[in-house]
């Protein structure tokens, strides 16, 4: 079972930070105010704010595909010396 | 308010379990009959293995589903639409099993899935309710076009990934069967009584399936078994409002699915692949280190060196036992707010 305690690390990293992604919707992104008017008002807001929690969203995929991708270069590094 | 019938979780349960049980060497047998068998590519000889085995958890699910909705009324339109769900990717996945479908198809089929909840969430008297998830540490959402945007995902995503994490010996039941416990657990602590009805039949009859799928199996489950597990967890997870539940208990079979994709850049086939994940080499499993072989949790495991299919079940195991706690946990954080 040892084989898998970094894979295990790896997994509860990515747990708490889904975790912190959803808060930072909540906190950061749905307060957002209304745009004014000649900045494109509601409608503006409304294509904005999902827009920026993809771009959140994205952000945390990356960071668990690079994370996945150094545990793999570390672990075949380790199994072939 | 949906009151507790625990004889009526036993009851779906207990007859899932005996069910599935009677009925997969039955499949066993008439699968070895009519020649619908594949080679175990992971042993040294390659032995001949029956394939569609998820017919019998399809058909012992059902009839605890059915047991559930006749013994709890509260929540029988929630079992129905579940089972439609369930019958749907079950159909899909038999079709894929037996003339097979090109991967964007399967995958495309398994959105409709996600149709019987949204019409029973439009049945009056309305008992059925989605589109109002709860978020860990945030509290309830009102997310009046996203979610349904992003509803047709939540039971294909499943679905597809279950489906694609179905390579070893077991690994299915056993992740799946950890998943259904910790959504049962969720359900049972956050006072999600949908949960607690809807996961004793999938929980029933994996169990009774493992002993015939575990490593040497003497059945592989399918597509019709995979897809149709994963859609029912997925639609569970809906149903229940557990949805970040439901992620995190799945989170091996997502990371699976993700990296998998991330590294071919496109929906693919296994047979289809250039670059196996996995070599067998002289009894042993190891990883293709090829950067072009796809990422997939068991390249992942194998990366630190060779094991043999047994040592690498139990690793899908462990990883899978820690994903189900950290969902359970999560659902003790849906009533935390920051």
């Amino acid at each position: 079972m040892r084989r898998v305690v970094e894979l295990a690390c790896v997994m509860t990293l990515t747990w708490a930070s889904l975790l912190l992604l959803l808060v930072a919707f909540e906190k950061l992104i749905a307060p957002i105010p209304a745009l004014p008017g000649h900045l494109g008002g509601p409608l503006a807001t409304g294509i904005l704010k999902p827009l920026l929690a993809l771009a959140l969203a994205s952000l945390w995929l990356y960071a668990w595909r690079s994370l996945i991708k150094l545990y793999r270069r570390r672990a075949l590094r380790r199994w072939t010396r | 308010m949906v009151a507790l019938n625990p004889i009526a979780l036993a009851s779906s349960a207990l007859a899932s379990a005996l069910l599935t049980l009677a009925l997969t060497p039955i499949v066993i047998r008439r699968h070895y009959a009519l020649g619908i068998a594949g080679r175990d590519v992971h042993k040294p000889d390659a032995p001949l293995v029956p394939e569609m085995g998820g017919l019998s958890i399809v058909a012992s699910t059902s009839v605890g589903s059915l047991i559930t909705a006749l013994a709890a009324p509260e929540v029988r339109t929630h079992v129905l639409a579940l089972l439609a769900a369930f019958l749907l990717a079950a159909s899909i996945g038999a079709y894929d099993d037996l003339r097979g479908l090109k991967p964007k198809v399967k995958t495309a089929l398994t959105v409709i899935c996600c149709i019987p909840l949204i019409l029973a969430s439009l049945i009056p008297p309305y008992t059925v309710v989605i589109g109002r998830p709860v978020l860990p540490l945030v509290g309830p959402l009102r997310l009046t076009i996203i979610y349904w945007l992003l509803l047709p995902l939540a039971v294909a995503v499943p679905a597809n990934a279950v489906n694609m994490m179905d390579a070893f010996n077991g690994v299915m039941p056993a992740t799946c069967l950890l998943a259904s416990l910790s959504l049962f657990a969720s359900g049972l602590i956050s006072g999600r009584w949908v949960a607690v009805y809807l996961t004793p039949p999938l929980i029933g009859s994996l169990a009774a399936y493992y002993i015939y799928n575990r490593y040497p199996a003497r059945v592989f489950s399918g597509d019709v078994g995979s897809l149709a597990i994963g859609a029912a967890l997925g639609a569970i997870a809906v149903l229940a409002g557990l949805e970040v539940v439901g992620i995190v208990a799945l989170m091996p079979h997502i990371a699976n699915a993700f990296h998998s994709l991330a590294t071919v850049k496109r929906l693919f086939e296994r047979r289809e692949l250039s670059e196996r994940p996995v070599l067998v080499k002289g009894g042993v499993l190891e990883a293709n280190p090829s950067p072009s072989a796809p990422l997939t949790l068991a390249n992942l495991i194998l990366s630190e060196g060779p094991l043999t299919e047994r040592e690498l079940v139990k690793c899908f195991i462990a990883l899978s036992a820690l994903c189900s706690a950290l969902a359970v946990v999560t659902a003790a954080l849906m009533e935390v707010r920051l």
